[in-house]
């Protein structure tokens, strides 16, 4: 623990809390420029009073991996929606709608979509699938009267999808857990697709019962095209999409799935015969601008030794406080919600070792040998899960724009979600074990009885019967395709 | 926003997107591309025996420096071997984790002590590793990271090499 450290963690936070307050206001600095300010004060400091710097350390802490799925996404999403696929997906919704399913069967499909086809950043699913929640939550909007609904269907999608790069098994953030903690492949990914479910349900959950009352949103209805019969290159691209997204998680093509999006857009321009200025029209720089100065700011903070100074803390407070270590690390696992980054593998990588040192010491205290599974498997999720209310960039920052949102609103709802959600998968590891087969009836019940439960909350959140088939079907296959994929 | 505070903001974004083209520029010149389709997901870490972590070599090539630090957390070998190769070589002592130097100099534990390393430098960590090629079966992209480990390798100057883990 260095005194640099200190400093450079208190600099950050204190910088962040300004610029998140509006002490800093944004027409003035915006949050990128304070974020970047922050990382050459921190790096000066390092430089004048610690030792020799390795510049190149910098580097370690950023991932290009999000930065390169969310262009893609958003490049595909551009010509989804100039091929006029999402209006062949909101046609096709508009169907199931005028049947007894309706718009609950809906939307439980669509704000568990990204966990079901868990890719290894939610902002690949994100991007090009917010259209179709912007359709969908102001139809129910419309419907009900009640524009919070708009903001529920967006969030909840959005969340989802931030958490939903945990359960992926195609480089997904759990496998940065499992591959630190040397636990096998994809131990917690059933159980956290689980809890994720909890998550959506609870953020949507958060803004209807607290949050809603305070929801100023400009945007009053979704981005309508040309009102036009749906073109078959529309369908064909939508059916497209969905056909490679099954692809991708039932074979786990060892291919980029960045290449493998770029290749899909390619191929919806061909078919749509789309120009390159089709697609830019999806593109959003402030996403991507904060993401990469969280990653600058993040690796500042890993030179100067910020994070270890957090983890010293940690300790300090598990040894000397009534907390103990049990107490400290429930407050490790939602960590990542305190300091949400813009993604959840900056934090991971830096604290997982301490979570693991935590798991050991709560394993010998309590005797609970699976103590470092639960808690790994917890604070993966909270971290992975981060990146939605992150107002640095974070996914949930996509949803604020569309909805043109100030002020970062949506953090505090998905935050509690998170918050609400992730203890179901600590309950779910001890319960089924590491790694419970697909094919065990007890496991497989149990997610269908939590998909089926997921349904009746959706339900009732958006006004329904609690038993309105609609919902209680969703949920079911919800949690049958996660079974199976 | 006025005129200058626009400039300034602009700036900044500059800075951002010099950032990340020189993250692009580095694999290319290091004629690794490869890794920067890498997921930084760590599924090649459980696999690897000698706990080194096989993501922190794509983190050198992307950092296009072998001197970046990475986890390799059950390499056994003396303090004094380990204060050679780096003195600033974060190693695991008596249920400390120090750096070398500091066992060596300031903690005084004896030159002959067994010590396991925790976070070592890319290029010493390439020395280490036992090629198995474990790390490239898990993974998930099957990327080729023994072509970076042993480009490490090469660019080791014959005499700073280690002989191996005692």
């Amino acid at each position: 623990m260095t005194v640099l450290g200190a400093i450079s963690l208190m600099l950050f936070l204190c910088a962040l809390i300004a610029a998140l307050r509006g002490w800093i206001p944004q027409r003035v600095l915006t949050l990128q420029s304070v974020l970047v300010l922050v990382a050459l004060a921190i790096i000066s400091l390092r430089v004048i009073v610690g030792p020799p710097i390795l510049w190149a350390q910098i580097f370690t802490a950023t991932s290009l991996h999000p930065i390169t799925s969310t262009i893609a996404g958003f490049l595909f999403a551009g010509a989804l929606q100039a091929a006029g696929g999402f209006q062949a997906a909101a046609s096709l919704v508009g169907r199931v709608t005028h049947t007894p399913l309706g718009l609950p069967f809906a939307i439980v499909l669509l704000v568990n979509f990204p966990t079901i086809f868990a890719m290894p950043c939610g902002r690949i699913l994100a991007a090009p699938l917010m259209p179709l929640a912007l359709v969908l939550g102001f139809e129910i909007a419309r419907l009900h009267q009640d524009k919070t609904m708009a903001a529920m269907v967006v969030f909840g999608f959005l969340v989802n999808a931030g958490a939903s790069c945990a359960p992926s098994l195609i480089g997904g953030l759990g496998l940065l857990g499992e591959g630190m903690g040397r636990f096998p492949m994809g131990s917690f990914s059933k159980p956290n697709q689980m809890a994720i479910l909890a998550i959506t349900v609870a953020t949507m959950a958060m803004i209807r019962l607290h949050y809603g009352s305070t929801l100023s949103m400009r945007a009053e209805e979704a981005p309508a095209g040309p009102s036009r019969p749906v073109p078959e290159s529309g369908y064909l691209s939508f059916i497209l999409f969905i056909a490679v997204l099954i692809a991708i998680v039932a074979v786990r093509l060892p291919i980029p799935i960045q290449t493998i999006l770029t290749l899909m857009t390619v191929v919806v321009m061909f078919v749509a015969r789309l120009s390159f200025r089709d697609l830019l029209g999806g593109i959003m720089l402030h996403p991507l601008s904060a993401l990469v100065a969280g990653y600058v700011v993040a690796g500042a903070l890993l030179t100067a030794g910020g994070f270890e100074v957090l983890q010293a803390v940690l300790v300090l407070l598990a040894e000397h406080t009534v907390l103990g270590y049990i107490g400290v690390s429930i407050l490790v696992v939602f960590l990542p919600l305190f300091l949400a980054m813009p993604c959840g593998r900056i934090i991971s990588v830096s604290l997982i070792p301490g979570v693991l040192m935590f798991g050991g010491r709560v394993a010998e205290a309590s005797g609970f040998a699976l103590a470092p599974a639960v808690l790994l498997a917890s604070f993966v999720l909270s971290s992975a899960a981060s990146c939605g209310p992150s107002p640095l960039g974070g996914v949930g920052n996509i949803g604020e724009g569309r909805l043109r949102i100030p002020g970062f609103w949506s953090s505090r709802p998905q935050a509690l979600g998170i918050f609400l959600g992730v203890p179901l998968a600590a309950l779910l590891v001890p319960l089924h074990g590491i790694q419970p087969p697909a094919s065990d009836p007890g496991f497989a019940l149990t997610m269908l009885l939590i998909g089926a439960t997921a349904g009746v909350l959706t339900n009732i959140l958006f006004g329904y019967r609690p038993h309105h088939i609609g919902g209680v079907i969703g949920g079911l296959l919800v949690g049958g395709l996660m079974v199976m994929l | 926003m006025k005129r200058s505070l626009v400039i300034f903001n602009s700036a900044i974004l500059s800075i951002l997107v010099l950032y990340l083209l020189a993250f692009i520029a580095n694999p290319l010149a290091s004629r690794q591309p490869w890794v920067l389709f890498c997921y930084k997901c760590k599924a090649c870490n459980s696999s690897c025996i000698l706990g080194i972590d096989p993501q922190g070599f794509v983190d050198a090539a992307l950092a296009g420096d072998p001197r970046v630090y990475i986890y390799a957390t059950n390499v056994r070998l003396r303090l004094s071997k380990a204060a050679a190769i780096d003195p600033n070589m974060v190693i695991m002592v008596a249920d400390k984790k120090v750096a070398a130097h500091v066992a060596l100099n300031e903690l005084h534990f004896a030159p002959d002590t067994e010590v396991v390393t925790y976070q070592v430098q890319a290029r010493n960590a390439a020395q280490f590793c036992i090629r198995c090629g474990a790390c490239e079966r898990s993974c998930v992209l099957g990327l080729p990271l023994l072509r970076e480990i042993n480009q490490l390798r090469d660019q080791e100057a014959p005499e700073v090499k280690v002989s191996h883990v005692q």
